[in-house]
């Protein structure tokens, strides 16, 4: 690729010697003919030592701490990456240029990942910089852009050595507060019987005195009492049971929506992370199930143990970092984010040799109009009808033709079909989709758009949203999962052995019928269980508080009257709107005895502990 | 083995230097032309250019180079020679010439990477704390220059110029002399209707040289494309073949396509 300076001097030693040559002006001439050598000559060095040496490009990277090299993060904590790119070939690249692509998940506010040397045959170019990852989920590398120049800067080609190393980041390690003391600090475990059951078990605390009976062991006979009351009596002890707990957590799309790293299922990944952790160091039972508007993607029974805390942690981690399925992003939006994408990951690929688009292409055949979806009536009315129905009629005639003119002439539409045509075949390859799908994802919307969400996803890019339809309607309400966690709680209560503490760490503020969840609570309550909701909150709205509904209703009204910030309005009025679809949820759960809480308050995980801990003391009394 | 550990460590004020020296043989060898007072032009310009970072400095040495030869050969050469003559046979300061100005240029041009950027700054790169900018328009951050610094320069690479370009120059003296026409033949004067009077007189030399660069671009384009297609990574092969599909198949594919497209849409 010629560069602006290399365009600028070939432009100027060809006037020189074009000039000098046809006046015989010979010392002249000889400069531009010297000069005009000189640059051919670069180029093709340049060229040759391309070829020769980026195939044998070897990437290396490592992340490390004080301790060494890891292969797992945690959230919250600085990793230092190590990049070391090698060249085997025996051609030197006269000035290259690392930039590392970072992850989504990592804080790209504070390092520098850039690196310059030459790259002699046998070298190698090192990078180092610290990241910390924002929240757990797996950091994928997608790896290097390395930008190749020559000395004189007249030539530069950009590359992309391709990594895919993925590291998985757990979520942040629960602080002492999310702990509950042990009853024995002298121990290092505390007692399994932490949690004594009030039936008779082999524990130590005494329950009750009864009658022997015959095949009591003897060691069990109180013989004091048995001398004073003139009978065999027999020493009955409480049971050693420690509590369950099973963490729903919703997956659904409606807690997949925000920045990388600050969603409200990082917020509740966190979360249900430090109960499993506290509850380990209880020597508690944690159970977990992961689900979304469709299906349990995973459910693991309540069991203790490392072994066992590590793989509900690295579960967490596997879905801390999903993308939101539905996108009502329109589609030129989604072709233009998705090439951007595909211009940084894979030049070699956009490159028109191999990749060609006839320029003449849509001249000749234009995507027709009848394979755009017909827009909506914006209202029910007959007027808006009549006009959806002769703007298809119109469509659908040859007169339909007269509506491919912009799309044959004009240079935006020229260059949307353009990219639009390099995606598909792209893609296509990427995905393996056969050489035929190409050209059904230049004509079908719906084909390119699934396969564009794809493709961004699979590189963890996130694409902006459309929170609400064409209609006014909430786009991510997700109304199945109620069905999918009802059912999961269900089954969860006819698992369930003792009094258990079912936390529904979900998203319901945006729905409305809630009775399949609140016939199962009903259930899990009626076995004597405790169920808590932690609802995700988005961050920069007020918690919310009991105050005067009428008052702020006035509030509000009164800011709306004035002539005020359109931002703040639709802040307060999101604020508003959440605050009573909260206090909704809170009437309508608390009569189901389920308490409710906000995942963005910072002491969300201590009272689920302390809910845990009031369950033992229940237990205590109950049987 | 990096430049750090090069036992003799290059600066770039070796690079200045080398262009002052260059600037000196380009001086010598015009004054040995008989050529002075544009000549000390010449030198000016050229210092002017070391020292106060221009980005086109090259260009304008050659521009002033170019002034120095032009007067020189229309107030000396041309009455010597005559009108229609082809060009003289080259000389000592010749060569000295097009070896200082190549050096000049080669040095000058490596000195714009570590000036200004190596690679072509890129505006969407941005990095640093936002400075003001004219009038109302908004503090932003500075574009990011990706140049070469000191401990990225290698000695060897002022040998290698100093080894390579007078085998250049005289790759080039050889080239401009075998393709020149003979002296005294003007082939354009045959040409139908005293066209020819009309046509400058190097035309045949220039035509000649500009479709030997011409086909030597081509060829090596060629070369390098074949190169570059035996050695495809199989994504990019695979890509290229699916690619020579649709393009065959363009026509019968779309209709199928479009038929699929609008049942789906029904």
């Amino acid at each position: 690729m010629l560069t602006g300076r290399g365009g600028g001097f070939l432009l100027g030693i060809y006037l020189l010697w074009a000039y000098a040559l046809l006046i015989g002006i010979s010392a002249l001439a000889l400069v531009g003919t010297v000069l005009l050598l000189w640059f051919l000559l670069a180029w093709l060095l340049f060229a040759v030592r391309v070829r020769l040496a980026v195939p044998r490009l070897r990437l290396e990277r490592r992340l490390q701490d004080e301790n060494g090299r890891v292969e797992r993060l945690w959230a919250g904590l600085p990793y230092q990456v190590v990049l070391r790119i090698t060249n085997e070939s025996r051609a030197s690249l006269s000035f290259v240029v690392a930039i590392d692509r970072l992850p989504l998940l990592a804080d790209a506010e504070t390092v520098d990942y850039h690196a310059s040397e030459t790259l002699a045959a046998g070298e190698s170019l090192t990078l180092r910089y610290e990241i910390r990852p924002l929240a757990a989920g797996r950091l994928r590398f997608d790896g290097v852009k390395l930008l190749v120049t020559d000395y004189e800067g007249f030539f530069a080609t950009p590359l992309f050595l391709r990594d895919g190393a993925v590291f998985r980041c757990l979520p942040p390690l629960a602080d002492a507060r999310g702990h509950i003391p042990a009853v024995k600090r002298v121990n290092i475990l505390p007692l399994l019987g932490q949690h004594p059951h009030r039936r008779p078990g082999s524990a130590i605390e005494l329950l009750e005195l009864r009658d022997y009976l015959p095949g009591d062991p003897p060691k069990r006979i109180a013989w004091k009492i048995s001398a004073r009351r003139d009978r065999l009596m027999t020493r009955a002890v409480e049971s050693e049971v420690p509590i369950r707990c099973t963490l729903f957590v919703d997956t659904s799309d409606a807690v997949r929506i925000g920045p990388a790293g600050r969603t409200a299922l990082c917020r509740l990944i966190d979360i249900a992370g430090a109960v499993a952790q506290a509850n380990g160091a209880a020597r508690d039972l944690t159970g977990l199930c992961l689900f979304d508007e469709e299906r349990v993607l995973s459910s693991v029974r309540p069991e203790r143990g490392r072994r066992h805390l590590l793989d509900l942690i690295q579960i967490l981690a596997d879905h801390a970092d999903l993308f939101p399925r539905v996108n009502p992003l329109p589609l030129d939006q989604l072709v233009f984010q998705a090439y951007g994408l595909a211009q940084d990951l894979y030049p070699e690929l956009l490159d028109r040799d191999i990749n060609a688009f006839p320029w003449w292409l849509p001249l000749w055949s234009p995507r027709p109009v009848y394979l755009d979806p017909l827009p909506r009536p914006a209202s029910p009315s007959r007027l808006a009808r009549f006009s959806t129905w002769i703007e298809r009629r119109l469509r659908d005639t040859p007169l339909g033709w007269l509506w491919t003119i912009p799309r044959r002439f004009s240079p935006g539409a020229h260059r949307r079909y353009r990219q639009r045509k390099q995606l598909a075949a792209l893609v296509a390859v990427l995905q393996n989709l056969g050489p035929a799908a190409a050209a059904g994802m230049l004509e079908d919307d719906a084909l390119l758009r699934a396969v564009l969400a794809r493709f961004l996803a699979d590189h963890g890019q996130p694409t902006p949203l459309h929170l609400f339809d064409d209609e006014g309607n909430y786009a991510f309400a997700s109304h199945a999962k109620v069905g999918v966690l009802a059912k999961a709680l269900l089954q969860a209560v006819q698992r369930g052995k003792d009094d258990e503490l079912f936390v529904l760490l979900v998203d319901l503020l945006e729905n409305d019928d809630l009775e399949p969840l609140l016939g199962a609570v009903r259930v899990a309550r009626a076995r004597h269980h405790q169920v808590m909701l932690i609802c995700p909150w988005p961050s920069g709205i007020a918690l919310p508080v009991k105050t005067n509904e009428e008052a702020k209703a006035k509030t509000l009204a009164s800011l709306l009257a004035q002539d005020f910030d359109q931002k703040e309005i639709v802040r307060l009025t999101t604020e508003w709107r959440l605050h009573q679809a909260y206090e909704n949820l809170q009437q309508r759960l608390g009569r189901a005895g389920v308490s409710l809480l906000c995942a963005q308050k910072s002491d969300t995980v201590p009272l689920i502990l302390a809910r845990m801990h009031r369950l033992r003391v229940v237990q205590r009394g109950t049987r | 083995m990096n430049a750090s550990n090069s036992p003799v460590r290059l600066r770039v004020w070796h690079y200045q230097f080398w262009c002052g020296a260059c600037l000196a043989v380009v001086f010598v060898a015009q004054l040995s032309q008989g050529i002075f007072l544009t000549n000390v032009l010449v030198f000016l310009v050229g210092l002017l250019g070391i020292v106060s970072r221009l980005r086109w400095g090259v260009l304008y040495l050659m521009v002033g180079v170019g002034f120095c030869q032009s007067v020189h050969f229309f107030m000396t050469e041309r009455p010597t020679l005559g009108w229609r003559a082809v060009s003289r046979d080259l000389d000592l300061h010749d060569f000295l010439l097009a070896l200082g100005v190549l050096c000049f240029a080669v040095g000058y041009q490596r000195l714009q990477g570590m000036w200004h950027h190596a690679w072509p700054s890129d505006p969407r790169e941005r990095r640093g704390k936002p400075k003001p900018t004219f009038l109302w328009m908004r503090p932003r951050p500075p574009v990011v220059d990706h140049r070469r610094r000191d401990e990225h320069l290698r000695s060897s690479e002022i040998v290698k110029i100093a080894f390579f370009a007078p085998l250049l120059v005289l790759a080039g003296v050889m080239l401009f002399t075998f393709v020149r026409p003979a002296r005294g033949v003007d082939v354009w004067l045959d040409f139908p209707g005293n066209l020819g009077r009309f046509l400058p007189p190097g035309l045949g030399h220039f035509v000649l040289l500009f479709w030997i660069f011409l086909l030597f671009i081509w060829l090596t384009r060629h070369v390098l494309d074949l190169w570059r297609f035996w050695t495809l990574p199989p994504t990019t092969a695979r890509l290229y073949v699916h690619d020579q599909i649709w393009n065959q198949l363009r026509g019968e594919q779309r209709r199928i396509a479009r038929w699929q497209a609008w049942r789906n849409l029904q």
